[in-house]
């Protein structure tokens, strides 16, 4: 075997190995901070802070909830709570975080919903969209009791702040915004539309959204699984729809909508039949799953016809 | 476990290495051994812990016929039915895990029997620790195993950085190494080894995972059916060989580096095959590891070229359908290696011919013929199907149709642009080895082109100084952030 030949001396191996893990050192703990910061100060969507504290508060209050809706801006946008409680006779919130949150955030409502109010449905409402994303941990991480982080896989967390795409994000954030986070404005139920229709045309956001069957997040369908069994030991009856699409999408994604179908079955939650709801170009508000938000009580309307026979099979 | 992966290198490694270090200075001999053992058990049962098992249960097997066999051959009378009871042993499991459903699906396919089997899954890394368990049988039956104990052998089949993938390595080439008490200093080991780890990282991440993504759009495109053009069907193929390139060799720098974290040197695997001048000397360039393997234990034992022309094209041939059988259990891994066996023969003939001995080609031509040969070969190798194999070999000879000028524009502002750069630098460039020169950790295989250069450094070259030191932090900070977006090396699926 030929022996080891070496050309350097120790002393420049050692020097060249400090300056190599000591740079490699500050570049990491640099991005590190840069996300920490960011997710702190809200400059990032999926540490929206806002949206979570607004609906969190209205668990903590007082006034009861009998049926209660979780999950994404879809949601948010298309059903008010007053006028689902004024057709089924039942108190109901909207408790509708953004599509960063993803299921592990609706799981999280879930748990405290069950905790605080013990409610006879629970209705977990995510845009097809939102279900092919691969943020269910950041959404579950984000809206997380303290205790919780104990139980978290560290090298998830650490993923999640060794991120160049979020401090990319945040840096671009805060240059088109300054330091200081945008403040939504809410509407009762949820964050108010500020603009509509879509930016973009919806047809080429779709077309640069392709939704394929192999795109289905597992790790979405893990949280809407932990939902269903969290459910199950509490005895409340929790059910899955999708939330309002644009039309193309319920055309052009078939092979995706089973695949989804599929998986949110294995799951064990039921799934609400007709939905998504499929919105034409003259009802789309500022996102393809955004409903425009005169729409919204025609939207609540539509989901309660489909959510009737479950709502009066609850019982008192 | 990924080499490319958080939990790899910010859980497991730093880990593995405390652990080593502290053992090596406070516990009893050997202790590290045992620790590197336990921790590559680890590695493996990150994957599936049910395979564990398998794993063991074939290294007590094969030590124990590696015993008997070493004994016999001490005592002069070597056993050759206990040489093949380990063969069968080890070629059964293989033939098991990666073969049944190939077999059985062939016979539906044939005989339309309908046979009820149940999906086998394939244990990661047993076509490497396979090989290397047979190496032992055959260097036990022929007397040329060092003495040895159990936790050697463990070591020897279950050392981490070779495990999953490579490099195959001989007995004889890494437990002296472990059995030796002097190791390089700490601070060289990890100067080094990270600055090879650290290369092998960037050639995956930053680069194979980029030409991956021209690749599987052309290719899972066909797979569907669409008819790729010329220009795509190009695009693709070049790219495929860029990816698979700097795939295997990234992990087998990425294997070196590890090892020699620890004071072990690894073979080394790859010698700028895209530089060679015939699809022989390729195939001292490529995966050189696997490649004498095949000579020593397959190539040389049917006869070599020691029986007449005829016999050695057929030995050619048959090594390299069972070495293109070896890479996967699919009809289009046999045509990979046909097609390898007839570029072999090819080559064999015309250096044996009188015309061939008088007539050697230009260097560059050589170069160009023996690139584009190999790079064609490569369809098979990465199409689903024969039916995509065929669709790419048409648009490559432009029987799909040449697609719209724009289009062709379009491609040679970005990718094709990308792939020409990718092309130049495999051809232009110096190897890992080359680059790193006299320091460089790997271990050269005799017989097979040299990897450290003979003359004297260049400015280029690999320094240990504080710029080399910035710029290889700046280039793992680079491949960190990529991380999130790991995918799997191509040929753990071997």
């Amino acid at each position: 075997m030929t022996p080891h030949r070496s050309s350097i001396s120790s002393s420049d191996t050692r020097r060249y190995l400090r300056t190599l893990v000591w740079t490699l050192a500050a570049l990491v703990i640099g991005l590190v901070s840069i996300t920490a910061i960011g997710y702190r100060m809200g400059w990032v969507e999926a540490a929206n802070h806002e949206i979570y504290r607004y609906q969190r508060a209205k668990i903590d209050a007082p006034a009861p909830i009998d049926v209660a809706f979780v999950g994404d801006s879809s949601l948010g946008n298309a059903i008010d709570a007053r006028l689902f409680a004024e057709l089924t006779g039942r108190p109901t919130a909207n408790l509708a975080l953004n599509g960063s949150y993803g299921a592990g955030g609706s799981y999280n409502m879930v748990r405290k919903l069950i905790a605080a109010k013990h409610p006879h449905l629970i209705v977990v409402m995510q845009s097809i969209d939102s279900m092919r994303r691969d943020n269910a941990f950041p959404g579950f991480y984000f809206s997380a009791e303290p205790s919780d982080l104990l139980a978290m896989p560290p090298m998830q967390i650490l993923e999640l702040y060794f991120s160049w795409k979020t401090a990319k994000r945040i840096v671009q954030q805060v240059a088109k915004s300054g330091f200081s986070p945008k403040v939504e404005v809410f509407d009762g139920d949820y964050i108010s539309q500020a603009a509509y229709p879509i930016d973009k045309p919806v047809k080429q956001v779709l077309a640069e959204n392709p939704l394929q069957p192999s795109m289905v997040a597992a790790a979405q369908m893990h949280y809407l699984h932990k939902i269903a069994t969290t459910c199950a030991a509490a005895r409340i009856t929790c059910v899955f729809a999708s939330g309002p699409i644009y039309q193309d999408y319920c055309t052009q994604t078939r092979g995706y909508l089973d695949a989804l179908g599929s998986a949110v079955d294995a799951t064990g939650l039921k799934r609400i039949a007709g939905t998504p709801l499929c919105v034409d170009d003259a009802e789309i508000g500022n996102s393809i799953d955004h409903v425009r938000p005169d729409l919204k009580q025609e939207y609540t309307r539509r989901y309660y016809a489909l959510l009737r026979d479950v709502v009066a099979s609850l019982g008192t | 476990m990924l080499f490319n992966s958080f939990p790899f290198i910010f859980a497991f490694l730093p880990i593995t290495l405390i652990g080593y270090e502290l053992l090596r200075r406070y516990g009893p001999p050997r202790a590290t051994h045992l620790w590197l053992i336990v921790m590559s058990c680890v590695f493996y049962a990150y994957w599936n812990a049910a395979f564990l098992a398998l794993l063991f249960v074939s290294i007590v097997v094969n030590f124990a016929i590696g015993r008997q066999l070493q004994r016999r051959a001490a005592d002069g009378v070597p056993s050759r039915p206990l040489l093949v009871v380990g063969l069968v042993w080890n070629l059964a499991l293989l033939g098991y895990f990666k073969y049944a459903n190939f077999f059985i699906d062939n016979i539906d396919a044939a005989f339309g029997a309908h046979i009820e089997f149940a999906h086998i899954v394939l244990p990661i890394g047993i076509s490497f620790f396979t090989f290397q368990k047979v190496a032992f049988l055959v260097d036990s039956y022929s007397n040329e195993v060092e003495r040895h104990d159990f936790v050697d052998f463990c070591l020897f089949v279950m050392f981490f950085p070779q495990l999953i993938a490579g490099p195959i390595v001989h007995f004889k080439e890494v437990i002296p190494q472990f059995r030796s008490a002097v190791r390089p200093e700490s601070v060289d080991r990890y100067a080094l080894g990270i600055t090879v780890f650290a290369i092998g990282l960037a050639k995956k991440v930053i680069i194979a995972d980029t030409f991956a993504v021209d690749a599987s759009a052309v290719y899972d495109a066909a797979a569907h059916g669409t008819l790729p053009a010329f220009g795509d069907a190009w695009l693709g193929t070049v790219a495929y060989a860029l990816q698979i390139y700097f795939d295997f060799s990234g992990y087998s720098d990425m294997a070196i580096g590890l090892a020699w974290m620890f004071g072990i040197r690894l073979p080394i695997n790859f010698a700028s095959p895209y530089k060679s001048q015939s699809i022989a000397e390729f195939w001292q360039r490529w995966h050189i590891t696997l490649s004498r393997f095949l000579r020593d234990y397959l190539y040389i034992p049917l006869g070599g070229n020691r029986r007449g022309h005829a016999r050695q094209r057929i030995n050619l041939m048959l090594t390299m359908l069972l070495g293109g059988l070896w890479h996967g259990a699919a009809w289009t891994f046999v045509l990979w290696g046909a097609l390898h066996g007839a570029m072999l023969v090819v080559h064999r003939a015309w250096e044996q011919s009188a015309f061939g001995a008088r007539h050697a080609l230009q260097p560059m031509i050589a170069r160009t013929a023996t690139l584009v040969c190999v790079v064609l070969a490569w369809v098979p190798f990465r199409a689903a199907d024969f039916a995509t194999t065929m669709a790419l070999y048409r648009g490559l000879f432009g029987l799909n149709g040449f697609g719209a000028v724009h289009e062709l524009l379009d491609k040679a502002s970005n990718s094709a642009l990308l792939a020409v750069a990718g092309l130049v630098a495999v051809w232009i460039l110096p190897n890992t080895y080359q680059w790193l020169g006299a320091a460089a950790p790997g271990l050269p295989t005799p017989g097979y082109p040299a990897t450290y250069p003979s003359e004297p450094p260049t400015r280029l070259q690999w320094r240990a100084d504080r710029r080399h030191a910035l710029a290889f932090a700046v280039l793992m900070f680079a491949c960190f952030v990529k991380l999130n977006d790991a995918s799997p090396f191509i040929y753990f699926q071997f």
